[in-house]
């Protein structure tokens, strides 16, 4: 089987696309680009006692320690594998958001279950400070 | 007529031997005057052995007046001893011991009455029993038992006199036991010999005898040794021995012999054989007159009952001989019968003998098929060795490749791996493309082909190990197959060999059976010799019959002269 043949860019580009599709407790979730700061593999996590059902642990990212939040419990109502790590800017601490896998670019029209951006994400209750201290959404 | 004659020479020469007539006269004659010879000849030896007796006893009287005799039993006391024990009685008053101590007990004889008061003395002082005594002679007999203690310490018990009798009378061949003592017990004086001769009345018989040795003396130490015997009592016994000798004397006196005592012997045989003689003849007189009356009459009755037997005896053989002809010819029907069936068995065995041999040639037959066989059974376990072979080959073949799509599967993995860091890296190209504005446009364009070329590679390593994964699971079910193979190999393996085993075996049962065949045809071949053999022996047998029936007629004319001769024997001593 031969290799599909890569396309040439000797017209402008297009713009990029509008947002990150990711996988997460079964749900598509749609991140907007100016939410995001690094995407990667994550590392092994350390579950917090007491903490939330959708914050899965503490993790390191680049030799600092990331809060990482379970996506798929958060938004999607079923914890997911947290293979991926989203590093998010915008929000009061080092946090992360906790995926099963990393669907790719698309554009803003894509379907998608759920669509966050920086206004959406800092309304969500999780992402006020404290919220983990009161157990916001969790058990 | 000729049976009286018959009779009458029976008579001549049968009756001289009973003592009738002149024969018998003369015979018995001749065994009277033997039995006076001997007789004679007895009387010299006894007159002859008197007068030795006689000398000797006069000789002795000489002799023992100063012999003092030594008691057996006191062989061990000393001459001072003895002499000490009686010193004080006078010499013809000592006793004198003349018989044997066998245990204990002693016959004394010639003990006058003072020396039983001395050995009473003795007895009744408990003093050892020892002493010399001369043997009075002239006194007259005394036999008297001493009793001893036994051996070793020898002392006096009692002493008894006794009324000894002779138990030696009548015998005839000599005199075994001298003495019978009132107890029953024998006493034997001595061996003697046979008696010399016994002469006169019964009242007044008296018998020389010969002794012919002593009691456990030798011959050397005695001198001599006579013994003279009447009907009361004992006359005289004598021992003389060397003096201080081991020996025993026991003499008494003996009544003298009558002068002639031959001629008085002599007449009274002459008469009574006379006399015998006369009552012989008068009874052989007697006996041939009963024989000559009562003779014929059994020889006619005996002759009469002969006839009428073999008269008898001639039907009883007759009718036998009719039997056995009747038997014999049957026996020849059976005989027949029997040959028949000897052919009839022999054809058998000819026909077994040709089973035998066409079995023979059909276990030749299969024995070649089942070498054959085996041949055959053997190669196919090679082959199937070779397969087996080969699908061990197959299979570590089929283990290297699921061996090889498990390193696939690892490399797979880390292209995975690769693809999604790929897509990670375009992701945060685009991300650092928004950070930029306009002026990361192209970035974000570039971030999207590798995001496209990552999806690709992706698809391609999804499709890889979607292939990977068919191999694998082709492989697995290969080797089950294989494994199954192997397995109906071996089961194929076993069943070669338990086949090549049943060749061996149906090879052995053929070979048994051809030997068998063999054995059967040999065996009905001799069967049929021997049948044949049987057949002219029944064929023998049957023509010894017919002879023998033939040979009956000659019997039964054998049985009618026998018949003929009966008769005319009745008609010769006119029976009946």
């Amino acid at each position: 089987m031969a290799p599909p043949s890569v396309p040439t860019t000797n017209v402008d580009p297009p713009p990029p696309p509008a947002c990150l599709h990711v996988r997460a407790g079964g749900a598509t979730l749609a991140l907007a680009w100016d939410l995001l700061v690094e995407t990667g593999a994550a590392g092994p996590l350390t579950p917090v006692p007491g903490a939330p059902r959708w914050l899965a642990g503490l993790g390191q990212w680049r030799g600092r320690l990331v809060t990482v939040v379970d996506a798929g419990q958060l938004f999607a109502g079923s914890s997911a594998s947290c293979r991926w790590l989203l590093a998010l800017k915008c929000v009061p601490c080092d946090l992360a958001l906790g995926v099963d896998e990393l669907l790719g670019a698309e554009a803003e029209d894509a379907p998608a279950d759920v669509r966050l951006d920086a206004t959406a994400l800092g309304r969500h209750p999780a992402f006020q400070p404290g919220a983990a201290g009161r157990g916001a959404g969790g058990r | 007529m000729r049976g009286r004659l018959a009779i009458l020479l029976v008579a001549v020469l049968v009756l001289p031997l009973t003592g009738v007539g002149w024969l018998g006269y003369l015979s018995v004659r001749t065994e009277l005057v033997a039995g006076v010879d001997d007789e004679r000849a007895d009387v010299a030896l006894q007159a002859a052995l008197n007068t030795a007796v006689l000398d000797l006893r006069t000789r002795l009287r000489g002799e023992l007046s100063d012999l003092a005799l030594r008691v057996a039993h006191l062989r061990d006391t000393s001459t001072a001893e003895r002499e000490r024990a009686f010193a004080g009685l006078p010499p013809d008053q000592r006793p004198a011991f003349v018989a044997s101590v066998p245990d204990g007990q002693a016959v004394v004889a010639g003990v006058p009455p003072g020396v039983l008061q001395a050995l009473a003395a003795e007895l009744e002082a408990d003093r050892p029993l020892c002493g010399w005594l001369p043997l009075p002679l002239a006194e007259g007999p005394e036999l008297c038992e001493v009793v001893l203690e036994p051996r070793g310490r020898e002392r006096l018990l009692a002493v008894r006199p006794l009324a000894v009798r002779l138990a030696c009378m009548g015998s005839a061949d000599g005199l075994e036991r001298a003495l019978l003592l009132p107890g029953g017990e024998a006493l034997p004086v001595g061996r003697t010999g046979r008696i010399a001769a016994s002469f006169g009345s019964a009242a007044d018989r008296g018998g020389l005898y010969e002794l012919c040795g002593a009691r456990q003396a030798s011959d050397a130490d005695l001198g001599a040794a006579f013994l003279q015997v009447n009907s009361t009592r004992l006359a005289m016994l004598t021992l003389a021995g060397p003096l201080g000798q081991p020996s025993a004397v026991l003499a008494v006196a003996s009544p003298p012999l009558s002068a002639d005592p031959l001629a008085a012997r002599r007449a009274a045989l002459l008469a009574r054989a006379a006399a015998t003689v006369c009552w012989l003849a008068v009874a052989g007189v007697l006996l041939a007159l009963g024989i000559g009356l009562l003779a014929p009459r059994i020889v006619w009755s005996d002759i009469r009952g002969t006839t009428d037997f073999i008269f008898a005896s001639v039907d009883r053989l007759r009718e036998l001989v009719n039997r056995i002809g009747l038997a014999l010819t049957e026996h020849n029907s059976l005989l027949q019968n029997l040959a028949g069936s000897l052919t009839r068995l022999d054809a058998e065995s000819r026909e077994i003998a040709g089973t035998g041999r066409v079995l023979a040639h059909s276990a030749e037959q299969s024995e070649w098929s089942s070498h054959s066989g085996h041949q055959r059974a053997e190669s196919a376990q090679r082959t199937v060795l070779d397969m087996r072979d080969r699908v061990e080959d197959i299979k570590r073949q089929m283990e290297e490749l699921e061996r090889r799509c498990s390193a696939i599967g690892s490399i797979l993995v880390y292209l995975d791996h690769l693809t999604s860091e790929t897509g990670s890296v375009s992701i945060n190209a685009t991300i650092q493309a928004a950070g930029a504005g306009g002026s990361g446009r192209q970035l974000s364009a570039m971030a999207g082909e590798i995001q496209k070329l990552a999806e690709l590679a992706q698809g391609s390593t999804r499709e890889i190990r979607q292939l990977v994964e068919e191999i694998q699971a082709a492989s697995h079910a290969t080797l089950a197959t294989t494994q199954d193979g192997r397995q109906q190999v071996e089961r194929c393996l076993g069943a070669f060999e338990e086949v090549e085993q049943n060749f061996g075996r149906i090879l052995r049962w053929v070979e048994d059976t051809k030997r068998c065949a063999q054995g059967i045809e040999g065996g009905t071949a001799r069967q049929s010799d021997a049948l044949q053999s049987v057949s002219g022996d029944v064929e023998s047998i049957g023509q010894r019959a017919r002879e023998t029936l033939a040979n009956f007629d000659a019997v039964v004319d054998a049985a009618d002269e026998l018949a003929e001769l009966g008769r005319r024997v009745n008609d010769t001593w006119r029976v009946g």
